[in-house]
């Protein structure tokens, strides 16, 4: 019976052989989480330690868990966008993205020119705030304050430019199947240019600050080092797998929206340490900044919603309000009895948001619902190779390595 | 056999006159796979060097309870992803109660570990060969009950239910 467990048995280490007798003075277990700041969520980490250093880790994950993916088996697909917010609430726009285009790929929708343009704006723009704040708060865990200050200030900029599209800042739903719940509102594409002619002076702020500050290099490299060949093999993907030499990018690798009609490189590091991730994410978001100066002037005019005959798509607000039809049709596609039909078929689809590859597995059963949608959330591969990469360290190369990997826990435990 | 896709043309190389099943959609090709030959196929296409699978992207447990035209009960389904070749094939196994067991990947792909703890706490698959066979994200209130099956309920108490507190002397 594992209710009578006590709680040691219940989070006792994972058994290994330890390289220094268990009765040793200087061998001890720390529980490190799940409160703790540099955790940045819940994560749970049971480190049997020689002195300070690290001999072996057990992390205990799930203390986020909320059972997204039962839900998604009770939502229909426009519905289950909410829950993706909560998924990477770090960028949760490059959630619902990820989303609606896995749905598309299943459906086989085709979205409007403009609504892909669109898209890669906010999309970009979630990767930038998404780096922003794993960069600063990966600063701040070392002490560096004032790059968190730095980063956080411009990080609302964006955050305003999101509310602005759909009233809200985090729980941002603003995807629909085959477009979006609104199209661009006037004078957004101004905040747009304001946030790319004002970030460049940030993020160069940020490097006089970290690039070559001693503290921070000295902390950073050589910690947490995953060569090339075992990130693949661990299932890492974006910037973290990138900094490891891995040369991988979905934008550039399976095109999707409209990175195919657009300039900008993949950075790759060798060094597959913090720092290396580090200069990646720095980099990335210069590259980001260059998307979207090259989309925002580009935005094709025309509709942001796909339409089409068959009855998936919701209708034009106007016909809804204005016209019999419409409003048949705006019913029957929201109703729970009627809903529209899909193919019985299963896809996988991916896109390379902030913190790498985030998939879904979709099952369609003919209904408008979901019959399973798996997340392949980035920080799910990544943290299951934490016991690899800490073993060795000390305690305060933790604080280090985690947010490195920008662990984000609800993703992570779903 | 769906001959499109270049790494099942090598793998129907590989096994001879041995028939796999396959489907297509959007672009993506499943191939269904015997789970007796599971790890020696997915060994081959992580080896070869033509198909070089040398990721495991996930793994992905499905209940098909009442889904229509379906043989079995339960299936998974592995995403492979090949960063040489920039290619996806996904590997299938259907599986009947009640022998829900697999063999476990965790030999080819260091990133199945997790993967599959979590597929075996949400289906009670069990795989064969784990290194670290525990719960990963649910509590051990938990037992025997798996909660993406389909006749697992949406709402309701839930396990808590059976929880019993624990005082501070026997913890």
């Amino acid at each position: 019976m594992t209710a009578t467990k006590t709680l040691k048995q219940r989070y006792a280490p994972h058994p290994v052989e330890l390289e220094r007798d268990p009765g040793s003075p200087d061998s001890w277990i720390l529980h490190f989480g799940p409160q703790h700041p540099a955790t940045h969520t819940t994560i749970h980490l049971v480190l049997q330690l020689d002195g300070e250093r690290i001999l072996n880790v057990t992390p205990h994950i799930g203390y986020l868990h909320s059972g997204f993916e039962k839900l998604s088996e009770h939502h229909t697909y426009d519905q289950y966008v909410t829950v993706t917010d909560r998924m990477n609430y770090v960028s949760p726009m490059a959630n619902n993205i990820a989303w609606h285009g896995a749905v598309e790929k299943l459906l086989g929708i085709e979205i409007t020119p403009r609504c892909r343009y669109v898209r890669t704006v906010i999309a970009e723009m979630a990767r930038i705030q998404d780096h922003l704040l794993c960069i600063g708060e990966a600063a701040l865990d070392v002490g560096a304050m004032t790059a968190f200050v730095f980063t956080f200030n411009d990080r609302e900029l964006i955050m305003d430019l999101f509310e602005r599209l759909c009233g809200a800042r985090y729980t941002t739903s603003w995807t629909r199947i085959g477009g979006a719940m609104a199209d661009i509102p006037d004078g957004w594409v101004d905040g747009v240019r304001q946030v790319t002619r004002r970030l460049p002076g940030t993020l160069a702020d940020c490097r006089t600050l970290l690039t070559r500050n001693r503290i921070f290099v000295e902390r950073t490299k050589n910690v947490a080092v995953l060569g090339r060949d075992e990130a693949i093999g661990w299932g890492w993907t974006g910037p973290v797998a990138r900094a490891s030499g891995v040369e991988r990018d979905l934008r550039k690798d399976e095109p999707y929206l409209a990175y195919g009609d657009l300039d900008f490189q993949v950075p790759i590091a060798r060094g597959g340490d913090a720092y290396s991730r580090y200069l990646v994410r720095m980099e990335e978001m210069e590259q980001s900044l260059r998307i979207i100066r090259q989309a925002v002037e580009n935005i094709p005019a025309g509709e942001i919603n796909a339409r089409s005959d068959h009855k998936t798509l919701l209708p034009d607000k106007n016909e809804v309000y204005g016209s019999i039809e419409g409003l048949i049709h705006h019913f029957e596609d929201v109703m729970d009895n009627r809903g529209f039909a899909t193919p019985l078929a299963e896809v996988y689809a991916a896109q390379e948001t902030a913190n790498g590859e985030l998939g879904f597995y979709l099952v369609a059963d003919g209904t408008h619902r979901p019959w399973r949608a798996k997340t392949r959330g980035p920080s799910f591969a990544h943290l299951a190779s934490v016991g690899r990469l800490l073993r060795g360290h000390t305690i305060s190369e933790i604080v280090v390595a985690l947010p490195g990997l920008n662990i984000i826990a609800a993703e992570l435990d779903r | 056999m769906d001959q499109e896709h270049p790494s099942l043309t090598r793998l129907q190389e590989h096994l001879g006159d041995q028939h796999l099943q396959t489907r297509r959609h959007a672009g993506l090709t499943t191939v269904i796979v015997p789970k007796s030959i599971l790890p020696e196929i997915v060994r081959f296409l992580h080896d070869d060097p033509e198909s070089a699978y040398e990721q495991l992207t996930d793994v992905v447990g499905i209940d098909y309870r009442g889904y229509p035209g379906q043989p079995t009960r339960f299936a998974i389904a592995y995403p492979l992803l090949s960063l040489r070749h920039n290619r996806r094939l996904i590997v299938k196994v259907l599986l009947a109660e009640p022998d829900l067991t697999v063999p476990s990947l965790t030999g080819i792909y260091p990133s199945a570990e997790w993967a599959e703890r979590e597929a075996a706490e949400m289906f009670g698959f069990t795989f064969e060969g784990h290194p670290d066979p525990r719960r990963l994200l649910l509590s051990d209130l938990f037992e025997n009950v798996f909660p993406l099956r389909k006749d697992y309920p949406l709402r309701g108490a839930g396990e808590r239910i059976s929880f019993t507190p624990i005082s501070r002397d026997s913890a």
